[in-house]
């Protein structure tokens, strides 16, 4: 995969010393060099660019509160990755909690509100599969399909898609087996493929519609 | 995909898309596409479901750490450490620190863009909310696959020399490449004697996703001008039979790929240094 601008992971990830617990300062060190693995995991969970930045705040300062508990020469990143997804997902579940209690119909749908009719919204495109400006509802599908996959997988999809990184690295800051990061990745994109079919609708390459 | 062994061709599918193949396995995987108009139109899908997402959470930049931290330590909950490299100047006022907000306050992105396209009421918001341009030169990854100028002609060749843009006057062509590029550039008129613009050849990855690829004909040859910024520069191989000039306006580089023994157009390009407001009047897209 390209990686001009990957998020770092274990290959160059600042691994601790060996010997006496993690410093402030090379929490600091870590946490600048990974910050943006650790909003991938919070924005896959959450779906919210916003709200990741919060949580990944509000991990930070549990981790410095913890940083007794961080054990040397193993992976900063598995450690903080941890922490990020025990509260976005806290954070998800309180979202989700207040979406459900609340009366306000443009938020039913996971905070989207709805742009335009299923019509207008139809996709048309390009030679090259790009969207013209005026087709500006695809996104709003994509946003919507996304609920459609747990909030694991989500993060699996983040990672690889918007992150690179290969999946044994998904593996270990997400805790889950290699083939499970695989297949929580391939599945995501097939859903979504399937979930957006009918927006694809009007394009000469449809599914199904040449052989 | 709907045919063939399901779950099987979905992770080549994937690795594809990726870039994760070896060479051997994506010159496979490519023969089986030429042949499968629904395995191709399979990975167009996904790609635009993967630009959807570049778009949708836009990586943000690597400085936001240090302003994380800072907004952390203004909690003063905990004492909360500079980051070891810290500029003070800029530590001590960061840029575009967001205030916390308590959950019932949160609005979502997307019902913001809403309200914005109701105020708005205009296509100009659906471009600029909805599809904002690649932002040149940020932090954010777009991992997509490199290619050479060789293969960027010979799609060229494939597609018969039809260009995906053609551009009808001197505003239209300097709003595409600042759309691209944030700067504009554009051609003298009345072009040289043999000098033809025929049109642009987008999404050639050859240094980025925003490379562009301008298809002209000097002295009834094919001559094509690579464009990009300069933050994507990388050394690039002639194409069999072409030779590779380079040149540079601004903040752009320019490649020459040309079968002649000297660059015609290098030289012809400028900057004509317009506001935004005169470009976006060009946009057409």
């Amino acid at each position: 995969m390209d990686r001009a601008a990957k998020p770092e992971t274990s290959r160059s990830e600042v691994r601790p010393g060996n010997a006496g617990r993690l410093s402030a300062e090379e929490f600091a060190a870590s946490f600048n060099q990974s910050f943006r693995l650790f909003w991938l995991i919070a924005v896959g969970i959450t779906r919210d660019a916003a709200l990741a930045e919060d949580i990944v705040q509000d991990a930070a300062m549990i981790a410095l509160r913890k940083l007794e508990e961080f054990q040397p020469g193993t992976s900063f990143n598995a450690w903080m990755g941890q922490t990020v997804r025990f509260v976005a997902y806290n954070a998800s579940r309180k979202e989700q909690h207040r979406r459900n209690s609340s009366l306000q119909p443009a938020d039913t749908d996971g905070g989207l509100t709805r742009l335009a009719t299923p019509e207008q919204a139809e996709l048309t495109m390009g030679r090259r599969g790009e969207l013209s400006a005026d087709q500006g509802c695809f996104d709003d599908h994509v946003m919507s399909a996304l609920s459609e996959i747990s909030e694991t997988a989500r993060a699996c999809l983040m990672l690889r898609t918007l992150g690179g990184l290969e999946y044994s690295e998904i593996s270990k800051v997400l805790d889950i087996p290699e083939g499970t990061a695989m297949s929580h990745v391939h599945r995501s994109r097939k859903t979504l493929r399937d979930q957006l079919a009918p927006h694809f609708a009007g394009w000469a390459g449809t599914v199904g519609g040449e052989a | 995909v709907s045919h063939g062994n399901g779950r099987q061709l979905d992770e080549r599918l994937d690795a594809y898309v990726d870039g994760a193949l070896d060479p051997r396995e994506r010159a496979e995987f490519e023969r089986r596409l030429g042949g499968d108009a629904a395995l191709r139109a399979e990975i167009q899908r996904q790609r635009a479901i993967d630009e959807a997402l570049f778009r949708l959470f836009p990586l943000p930049s690597a400085d936001r750490a240090g302003s994380i931290l800072h907004a952390a330590r203004q909690r003063g909950e905990i004492a909360v450490p500079e980051l070891p490299e810290a500029d003070e100047s800029t530590s001590a006022a960061p840029q575009g620190i967001r205030p916390r907000r308590p959950f019932f306050r949160r609005i979502s992105t997307y019902a913001y863009a809403a309200t914005i396209l109701l105020l708005a009421g205009g296509g100009w918001w659906v471009k600029t909310v909805l599809f904002p341009p690649y932002e040149i030169g940020s932090d954010q990854p777009l991992p997509f696959v490199k290619i050479e100028p060789a293969a960027a002609i010979q799609r060229i060749e494939r597609e018969n020399y039809e260009p995906d843009v053609v551009c009808k006057d001197d505003q239209q062509f300097a709003a595409l490449t600042w759309k691209y590029t944030k700067q504009g550039l554009l051609l003298p008129q009345p072009l040289p004697a043999g000098v033809e613009v025929v049109g642009w050849s987008l999404a050639q990855t050859i240094l980025s996703r925003q490379t562009l690829v301008l298809m002209t004909k000097v002295d009834g040859q094919w001559v094509y001008v690579i464009i990009d910024t300069k933050h994507n520069d990388r050394p690039l191989t002639s194409p069999p039979g072409y030779r590779l000039f380079r040149g540079e306006v601004g903040n752009l580089f320019l490649y020459e790929v040309t079968p002649l023994d000297e660059p015609k157009l290098l030289k012809l390009f400028f900057d004509p240094k317009k506001d935004e407001a005169w470009y976006r009047a060009g946009m057409i897209w």
